[in-house]
């Protein structure tokens, strides 16, 4: 498999290593933060076809990755990269606060 | 002198180059073949037939086809270290001074005395294994296993180790194209002449595939001589790199595929610096898949005797490599390609006695060609059972129309049609179609980027298959952005092709194997069939069939044809089983590569390696590093001893310990601080510039994840230190932390490991000996620098250093780092300034045993199960801030204060010995798991005590201080008595820490 | 690292160890890349690589090694310190490392890869494809490595970690035979 890192390019699969869906960490000064972080922890989805992922380009330039990948044909759909992934969602998270 | 003269050459025919005569042995008998020749081939030129017996009847079996699909020519190939089982004598290729012997024979392959497995048959029938091995139980392990090992199976592996060396590669190209038929070769030079970056890789020596097997002319020229003016354009383009003894054996996502290069498996032994097989893995922007077509066997009585082969074989073996495979021929076929076989036997002097057509109504043009030969022709009619044993003498001819009649042949040509080579299209799960007209299977849907072209399409025709691998060659290249026009198509005729579905012969009075290398007969697929195996998986799991090495090339269609008929379903409603990679077998070397052997992961070496290496120290694996684990002196006989003297020496005056190995991180930015309170359970940001903290770090899941020291230079920059184990982990979350947890915050992590050469200076003089050494004018005094203090300064005249004062040791003790190529230097230099005050190295050993006895936890401890409250470091939490970690650190089941916590261990007599992983138990309780407190993880002899000490896990720790429990190590038969302690068992008060 | 050295020369390579260099890995700090950029280009005359690339500019080569990352690589001189100076000039935009020690840089002087240095790597190293001036990170042989062509297109370095050098000298060996 072949995974474009949106730094480096394409690169092989024994570059990068995997941590599954790109789920974000919860609030931990929430009232029920327990239970989100237990979901968080354990209850994590694995899609019969494309889902989000969490991706680390571990051999090259060490960015994590949110990369968008068939988990039926393994086609990857979309990799971006996860800090601006990140950025993006602090920003949408403030303008709704 | 040779023992037969290659009796079966025709001559001035045959692509070998005769100007090389090769000699070979095969079971010990001296041969002779040419530059050109397979092993097979060569045989059969000396007219050896029986090359091998089978896997479970020991029957005699010979060659039954020209290719890597063969199932039964296996033999052992060299001898000693370089022997190889399972070689395929059809794809070896013949060298000068080969030995090659049978296998699975005992002991002579004429005279096997387990072909009586073929008497006892029954009992080896579809199933056996799992119908007779069921009970006793016992009788598996000491009878039943050690018997079939025995009598079935294949050859042997060499014991020794593999010489020769294996290599791995990679290559990128636009156009990637398998099989150098054709189709293939139209294909590359449609590519390569566009401009795009071709490979062309083939699993023989030499280009051409059926081109060099079939009589055909192509532009006017021979076969073989249109393909060398082909291959000579390919070269001229910088672009296109021609693999030959390369198989593509598997496809994976994206367009990359696995290949091995048999680079010098043509030789005796591989020159010096050469690899023997050369592992490939290639990326592959568009590629064309055009391996062509497996002719299949027809399933019929005695269909394994040595003289039965694959039409297109005995084609084969007369057009490229000049045998003739037999003396007298019958045909036996259910389509056109009859014919040419028929032709071809003619041209090489081998008398046709007959062609038996399963069809009712043969073509015109082969009817009056078979009669201008004077050839008899059994139309409606089947070979019911090849006669004969070791060789096959005649065939017992069956017409729809009179009796059953025998013809007298030596050679039985035989054609169940094509199958095409479409393996590789499936590895990523794309399933084959059925195609009545072809009675075949052909490709379904592609994967991205591939295409398939020619025979392995279910194109046959030879004009069609030219044709059509220029467009899609064309096509490939114009989809990689060039500017591609099929290459011209050269002039060849499309022979007919018809064919008339016919898988297996009913009247068969003998065995009839549908799986010939795995010996699954046709009464295996019904005895299954009636079992209620009918599932097309259920019935190759349960009878093997399609299982053996060559997974099933010329009996899986057979198998699942015959398994329909009795389902009463169609073929396509039956299914077939997935094909996978690898297409042929891939030696384990190969694979294996370079990293074995020394090599077989990378090392590591500390700053100090060469130091130590003269130093004499002994060294020991941790993970990649090579560290020194002890540095014995003239005399000091065993490890105890001199670990004992440098625990000691540290306690009494002074040690330096490479600590390198440590990871390293650069913390920098304005929100540096805040960051490492998120990472670490105890607050960072409170630590003052110049000080360094000790902090643990969880992962989310509340586990203890790593610890090591936060140094604290200046408001935006830290650094701190991971366990040499956990470096690249911690590295790894802490940028996951950054990038994902918290991307809005000013935050640099550089790993700076190799950068510093640290060591660990400890003991009372440590003071003392460091002085010497820092340049002027840094204080050094217990109160300028004081325990926790940390510094930025020079050392030996102007190298830059930072100085830890830091204890692991549990003694006055500082870490000094200077940038690694001085490491080297600082080492030697602490030594000789060390020598007044007798310092030592020490190593890992040394250092394992004094953390011990100041009770430090580390790896054992640290063991991906525990919570810091159960390492005794819950305190530490801060709850102030959140942490990674914090959260469910708290559930329930983590935060039970009953569970096992860290304490120390002492033997109740003095004089015993601990064991890291004895179970504690109560005094009085039955060893027996219900009644496990906890177990040792960590034990050493103290020198500073005189008796063993341990640390270990024990439930209800608090209420068991003084308790003295039995530690029973059923494993090394211990089972002694401990006593329950504090785990710091040297200067509890840390007073020495501070001096 | 003499024995190193040695090792290399025996292989008859046209690969050196580069020694003599100061190695500074700076990181820009949050929301500063544009007044970094600023900075660099008053210094440099260039801007920091975007993408993996390596630009020369007054004697320094400035190498992409990640998002917002470079090494500086530059040829010591008698009393001039580098870092000290690249320090003073980037304060406060970005963090500075001397990572001089971190890693050992080979060069191979060579215009174009050999056929052994192409099918070694593995990233797609033909000369058409890995261009002057580019760079990558990757790994080859379980070792991983910064790799870059120089921007005149005259030689290929490779800085690999320098506890791994051994280890990679034997692969250089290997790959450049
Ligand atoms: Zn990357």
């Amino acid at each position: 498999m072949r995974i474009h890192c949106p730094h480096c390019g394409e690169r092989s699969l024994d570059e990068f290593s995997y941590l599954g869906d790109a789920v974000v960490r919860p609030d931990p000064a929430s009232p029920n933060a327990q239970e989100a972080f237990y979901t968080y922890g354990y209850e994590r989805s694995n899609v019969a076809g494309p889902m989000q992922e969490l991706w680390y380009h571990a051999a090259g330039c060490h960015a994590w990755l949110v990369v968008t990948r068939d988990t039926r044909t393994h086609e990857i759909l979309e990799v971006k990269s996860a800090h601006e992934v990140a950025l993006a969602r602090q920003k949408v998270a403030g303008t709704a606060q | 002198m040779t023992q037969s003269a290659q009796t079966s050459r025709l001559n001035n025919r045959g692509l070998i180059d005769r100007s090389q005569l090769l000699d070979f042995t095969f079971d010990g008998v001296p041969y002779t073949g040419y530059a050109g020749d397979t092993l097979a081939s060569a045989l059969l030129a000396n007219g050896v037939r029986l090359v091998g017996r089978s896997f479970k009847y020991h029957r005699p079996r010979g060659i039954l086809t020209a290719g890597s699909e063969e199932p039964n020519a296996l033999v052992e190939l060299r001898s000693g270290a370089r022997r190889e089982p399972n070689t395929r004598a059809t794809v070896a290729e013949l060298f000068g001074g080969l030995e090659a012997k049978s296998q699975n024979r005992f002991p002579s392959l004429s005279l096997d005395l387990l072909a009586i497995n073929g008497l006892v048959s029954p009992f080896l029938s579809a199933g056996f294994y799992y119908k007779t091995f069921m009970w006793p139980a016992a009788f598996w392990e000491k009878l039943y296993e050690p018997m079939i090992r025995r009598a079935a199976g294949l050859g042997r592996a060499a014991p020794e180790q593999d010489p020769d060396s294996y290599d791995k590669a990679t290559a990128y190209c636009d156009v990637l194209v398998v099989g150098s038929g054709p189709s293939g070769l139209m294909a590359a030079l449609s590519a390569a002449r566009a401009g795009a970056r071709v490979i062309l890789a083939d699993e023989s020596f030499a280009f051409g595939g059926r081109l060099l097997s079939d009589a055909r002319t192509v532009d006017g020229k021979s076969g073989a001589d249109w393909v060398a003016s082909v291959i000579a354009e390919l070269k001229s383009f910088p672009g296109v790199k021609l693999m030959s003894r390369t198989t593509v054996f598997g496809a994976y996502d994206t367009g990359t595929f696995g290949a091995v290069e048999r680079v010098a498996d043509h030789v005796a032994i591989p020159a010096a610096g050469v690899p023997r097989q050369r592992l490939w893995r290639i990326v592959a922007k568009h590629s064309v898949i055009a391996q062509g077509a497996g002719e299949r066997p027809i399933v019929f009585g005695n269909n394994d005797r040595p003289g039965v082969m694959l039409a297109s074989a005995v084609r084969t073996y007369i057009n490229r490599f000049g045998v003739a495979p037999g003396g007298t021929a019958v045909v036996f076929s259910n389509n056109d390609e009859a014919a040419s076989t028929i032709q071809d036997l003619v041209s090489a002097g081998v008398t046709v006695a007959g062609l038996v057509d399963t069809r009712t109504s043969l073509p015109p043009a082969i009817k009056s060609l078979a009669r201008k030969h004077g050839i008899r022709v059994f139309e409606g009619a089947v070979v019911a059972d090849a006669l004969g044993g070791s060789r096959v003498t005649g065939a017992r001819i069956i017409a729809s129309y009179g009796a059953p009649q025998t013809v007298a042949c030596d050679l039985i040509a035989v054609s169940g049609g094509f199958n095409p080579n479409l393996q590789v299209t499936t590895h990523q799960g794309s399933r084959p179609q059925w195609r009545d007209d072809l009675a075949a299977f052909v490709p379904g849907a592609l994967p991205k980027g591939m295409a398939v072209s020619g025979s392995a399409k279910g194109t046959y025709g030879l004009a069609s298959c030219l044709k059509e691998g220029a467009q899609v060659g064309a096509a490939a290249a114009a989809a990689g952005g060039f500017v591609a026009t099929a290459a011209a198509i050269p002039t060849a005729d499309d022979e007919p092709a018809e064919v008339s579905a016919f898988w297996h012969v009913d009247s068969s009075k003998h065995k009839a194997f549908v799986d010939q290398q795995n010996d699954v007969t046709a009464a295996d697929v019904r005895l299954a069939e009636r079992e209620g195996f009918q599932s097309v998986e259920h019935l190759k799991r349960y009878t093997t069939l399609g299982m053996a090495t060559d997974q099933g090339k010329t009996s899986n269609i057979n198998g699942l044809a015959m398994l329909a008929a009795l389902t009463g379903k169609t073929i396509p409603a039956t299914g077939v089983t997935a094909a996978r990679p690898p297409y042929t077998p891939v030696a384990l070397g190969a694979l294996a590569g370079e990293h074995r052997d020394k090599h077989f992961k990378p090392t590591r070496l500390t700053p100090s390696h060469d130091w130590a290496k003269e130093r004499g120290a002994v060294f020991i694996e941790t993970g990649l590093w090579l560290r020194a684990q002890y540095f014995p002196k003239p005399g000091e006989t065993d490890w105890l001893t001199t670990v004992c003297r440098e625990v000691s020496t540290v306690r009494n005056s002074v040690g330096v310990c490479d600590v390198s190995t440590l990871g390293k991180i650069e913390i920098h930015g304005t929100d540096a601080g805040k960051f490492l309170d998120r990472v670490y359970i105890n607050m960072m940001s409170t630590l003052g510039v110049g000080k360094a903290r000790y902090g643990m770090m969880l992962r989310e899941d509340g586990i203890a994840m790593d610890d090591g020291t936060a140094a604290r230079f200046a408001d935006d920059h830290y650094f701190i230190t991971t366990t040499t184990a956990n470096a690249i982990k911690v590295l790894q979350h802490l940028e996951f932390c950054r990038q994902w947890h918290w991307p809005d915050l000013d935050v640099q992590i550089v790993p700076v490991s190799d950068q510093w050469a640290q060591y660990s200076v400890a003991g009372p003089r440590a003071r003392d000996l460091l002085a010497k050494i820092v340049d002027a004018p840094f204080d050094i005094s217990n109160a300028a620098f004081p325990y926790m203090a940390v510094a930025e300064l020079t050392v030996l005249g102007g190298i830059k250093a930072r100085l830890y004062r830091l204890s692991f040791s549990g003694e006055m003790a500082y870490e000094i780092g200077v940038p690694a190529r001085h490491g080297d230097l600082l080492m030697r230099t602490l030594m000789s300034k060390g020598e007044e005050f007798g310092v030592t190295p020490y190593g890992t050993e040394a250092l394992g045993v004094m953390r011990i006895e100041k009770g430090h936890v580390a790896g054992p401890e640290l063991n991906g199960t525990t919570t810091c409250a159960d390492l005794g470091l819950g305190k530490m939490a801060s709850t102030k801030k959140d942490f990674v970690g914090r959260i469910l650190s708290q559930r329930p089941g983590l935060a039970d204060p009953n569970r096992p916590r860290v304490v120390g261990f002492k033997p109740v007599d003095k004089s015993a010995r601990l064991r890291g992983g004895a179970h504690f138990i109560a005094k009085d309780a039955e060893p027996v798991a219900k009644n496990d407190l906890g177990f040792m993880t960590s034990v050493a002899f103290s020198p500073s005590l005189g008796h063993w000490v341990g640390l270990g896990f024990l439930a209800g720790a608090e209420s068991r201080m003084g308790e003295i429990l039995r530690a029973v190590d059923p494993v090394r038969n211990s089972d002694i008595l401990v006593e329950v302690v504090s785990p710091v068992f040297y200067d509890g008060e840390g007073a020495r820490l501070r001096v | 690292m003499s024995e190193l050295a040695n090792d290399i020369k025996k292989a008859s390579l046209e690969a050196s160890e580069r020694t003599g260099l100061t190695v500074t890995h700076v990181a820009a700090r949050r929301g500063a890349r544009a007044s970094l950029d600023d900075v660099a280009r008053a210094a440099f005359g260039v801007s920091l690589p975007s993408s993996p690339k390596a630009v020369e500019a007054r004697g320094a080569l400035i190498v992409w090694t990640g998002p917002d990352q470079w090494l500086i690589v530059q040829k010591d001189e008698t009393g001039r310190d580098h870092y000290a100076e690249l320090a003073k000039t980037f304060n406060g935009l970005a963090s500075l490392v001397d990572v001089t020690d971190s890693r050992t840089i080979f060069r191979i002087a060579a215009s174009r890869p050999s056929e052994t240095l192409l099918r070694n790597m593995g990233i797609d190293f033909h000369e058409n494809s890995f261009q002057p001036g580019d760079v990558a990170i990757t790994h080859v042989s379980h070792l991983g490595v910064i790799v870059w062509r120089l921007p005149d297109g005259t030689a290929y370095d490779f800085a690999c970690a320098r506890t791994y050098s051994r280890e990679f000298a034997d692969w250089l060996r290997k790959a450049s035979a």
